[in-house]
């Protein structure tokens, strides 16, 4: 029988669509269709100048959306050859982490909503909004930073001594979600040894981000970025690869970003760093932009975030390219779902923490 | 007679405003803002709204979160139709209301849901804030009290006399059958009489490694780049480029390999599996064949969508839309 889930439906998140081929409650195949949420992004960029279309890529995936200005502004920053302040960077890691916890937490919350557990959801969400009223306080958007510029961040960062507190109260909410999740029967019934993906084979989709260390493997990009090279954690990881290993991945990189975010505050308060500016006046208006091609890369909450700029001269790119890693973790799909049942379906899509608008852009 | 039927509007229209039970609809950013209102800070349900039903057929309230693109605007129309009276709509978010930052320089979104349904209130902002949404079902409340029963219908009416000539027919559509599967009331039967062995499209690649390509791919891969990370492809108006960005584990670098095609070449999935989606959407977006890939389809786009949008020679322009999948 062929069973439509989709393209609405509560437990997506969005607009996937996945036709079933199911024999009583289980599965024999499945394919994946996406686009129901496709704006044109990339073909977007083509008619806008390079300012124009800096808030837009906060929209790539809403739930991070610093990470995706850093991509895009840093491939500018790379065809312009220059690089920003010290300070600027700084704080450019601060808010990524924090935007990463804020993306965990509101993964957690609807992995368990879908898993029938309501309660969860109300408390992350709590927990979710202490971030998103300080982001709102620094840039005046609670999704939609628009933040980062080339060459540095908008504004300086105010109040950073209220990012603590936040820090510490969220921690402290971890320690409560993992005694009420960790041990919990049906969560573990729902999620252990189901969904197993092997480090082959997610290397083979190219399946990156907690899914690929939740497989045994060390691969963050975080270690590639030159941002990132003067802040210490360590990068979480479990061996099994079932979804079960995905929840404990995640929460153990909201405890690692948290040692990022105090290593951060550290170094905005010392003094010489203090009095750097937080960013380079670039007159952004006429930005013309010497032909050539620049990526960059960064590892957002869900994996390898590569945007690829080409210019060709002129104040408009000729093309840009967004690398996302949810576009890959559907075409997995199938290869998990085979053989399990209907009911297993969203408990192990929900694990993979995909991001319709990031898979269609 | 003109005090029974004001009485019974005014008991109709109270009991109707103070349970407005929504429908689980949000489709991009707006439905994050949408779950944070139900969520223990703001609290939909002090206004009777926190019933939040999966399918159409209980609903009263259709708050469409988010963006909605030609291919979704069928889907949009069908669950609206498939609402009982009465029925209310909030367009949330400024895509929703009017195209948003992608009424302009995209191929893809459909200029406001009004093209299509009629709606209640506009709620613009990009994302609207959990209060604003609250503020909008408010104002719903009120309008909904103010309302007689013949000027419900005449407003609904009026909207369809200004459809578009497409969402027309759209609207009237008389070949499509409605197909009740599980948790689904949407018409695609036809989609899955074509969709039938495109499962599992690795096993039956041709493995053929006469090509250059093919051969320094397999290289490439033995000494170590066992990852693709994505395949970019650029219109240079004469040819096409693709680079195959490879990243290696074992080293932590890329390794960019590329090509220059007109308008067909090998396919690389039995090499790298992750490959399948990106050649399928660059077969969408450029037109590019991949020899070996038989189970090439629009990735992105609806199967209607006539020609490539990222070629060069793509001229932006609504007309081409095809909402009739």
């Amino acid at each position: 029988m062929k069973l439509n889930l989709g393209p609405q439906h509560p437990s997506t998140h969005g607009v996937l669509r996945l036709i079933l081929d199911v024999d009583g409650e289980k599965i024999l195949a499945c394919e994946p269709v996406i686009g129901y949420l496709h704006r044109g992004m990339e073909k977007m960029a083509e008619g806008m100048t390079y300012l124009q279309y800096l808030p837009t890529v906060d929209r790539v995936d809403y739930l991070s959306g610093f990470f995706n200005s850093f991509a895009y502004v840093t491939a500018v920053e790379k065809l312009l050859k220059i690089t920003p302040p010290k300070k600027a960077s700084i704080i450019r890691v601060l808010l990524m982490e924090l935007n990463r916890i804020a993306s965990h937490l509101l993964w957690l919350g609807t992995y368990l909503l879908d898993l029938g557990a309501v309660s969860p959801f109300f408390y992350t969400f709590r927990e979710r909004e202490l971030i998103l009223n300080y982001f709102e306080k620094i840039s005046g958007q609670r999704l939609m930073y628009n933040y980062f510029v080339f060459g540095g961040v908008r504004y300086e960062l105010e109040e950073i001594d209220t990012i603590i507190p936040i820090v510490k109260a969220i921690l402290e909410k971890l320690n409560d979600y993992e005694k009420l999740l960790t041990d919990n029967p049906i969560f573990l019934s729902r999620t252990k040894h189901l969904g197993i993906l092997t480090r082959e084979i997610a290397l083979e989709y190219s399946i990156t981000g907690p899914n690929l260390r939740a497989s045994n493997s060390h691969l963050d990009f975080r270690s590639n970025t030159s941002e990132y090279k003067d802040f210490e954690f360590k990068i979480a990881k479990a061996d099994e690869g079932d979804c079960f290993a995905r929840y404990i991945v995640r929460l153990e990189e909201i405890r690692e970003s948290s040692k990022i975010i105090y290593q951060a505050i550290d170094y905005l308060k010392r003094e010489e760093i203090q009095k750097s500016p937080v960013n380079i006046d670039l007159k952004p208006m006429n930005l013309y932009v010497e032909p050539g091609e620049a990526f960059a890369d960064v590892e957002t909450p869900r994996g390898l975030t590569t945007c690829c700029i080409k210019a060709d001269g002129t104040d408009k790119p000729y093309r840009v390219k967004w690398r996302t890693s949810s576009f890959y973790a559907v075409q997995l799909l199938p290869k998990l779902l085979i053989g399990h049942t209907i009911s297993d379906v969203m408990a192990v899509y929900g694990s993979l923490d995909v991001m319709l608008p990031e898979v269609d852009r | 007679m003109n005090l029974i039927v004001t009485t019974i509007d005014y008991i109709l229209n109270w009991s109707r405003a103070n349970s407005l039970w929504p429908f689980t609809f949000a489709t991009s950013c707006c439905g994050i803002e949408l779950m944070q209102t139900t969520a223990s800070n703001n609290d939909i349900a002090r206004f009777g709204s926190e019933v939040f039903r999966n399918s159409p057929r209980q609903a009263d309230l259709l708050i469409c979160a988010g963006t909605i693109n030609h291919k979704m605007a069928p889907v949009l129309l069908r669950l609206y139709q498939q609402m009982a009276e009465p029925k209310y709509v909030i367009a949330m978010g400024a895509c929703a209301c009017g195209g948003g930052m992608f009424c302009d320089n995209t191929y893809a979104v459909v200029n406001g849901i009004d093209k299509i349904i009629p709606v209640d209130i506009y709620l613009p902002m990009c994302p609207p804030r959990p209060e604003a949404l609250l503020d909008a079902i408010r104002k719903l409340q009120a309008k909904i009290k103010t309302e007689t029963i013949v000027e419900r219908k005449e407003f609904v009416n009026s909207h369809r006399s200004n459809l578009s000539e497409k969402a027309e027919v759209l609207v009237k559509a008389p070949d499509l059958k409605i197909v009740k599967t599980a948790g689904c009331y949407l018409d695609y039967s036809m989609e899955f009489e074509c969709s039938d062995n495109s499962i599992n499209p690795q096993i039956d690649y041709i493995k053929d490694y006469d090509s250059e390509l093919l051969n320094n791919l397999v290289n490439l891969k033995s000494s170590g780049f066992n990852m693709l990370s994505s395949i970019i492809a650029t219109d240079w108006k004469d040819c096409i480029e693709l680079n195959y960005r490879l990243y290696s584990t074992f080293q932590s670098r890329f390794f960019d390999h590329k090509i220059y095609v007109q308008n067909e070449t090998d396919s690389v999935v039995s090499i790298y599996p992750s490959a399948y989606f990106d050649e399928c959407e660059i077969y969408d977006m450029f037109g590019v064949k991949f020899k070996g890939n038989h189970h090439l389809k629009r990735l992105l786009n609806p199967k209607s969508w006539i020609g490539h949008p990222l070629r060069k020679d793509y001229v932006l322009n609504d007309e081409r839309l095809v909402w009739n999948e």
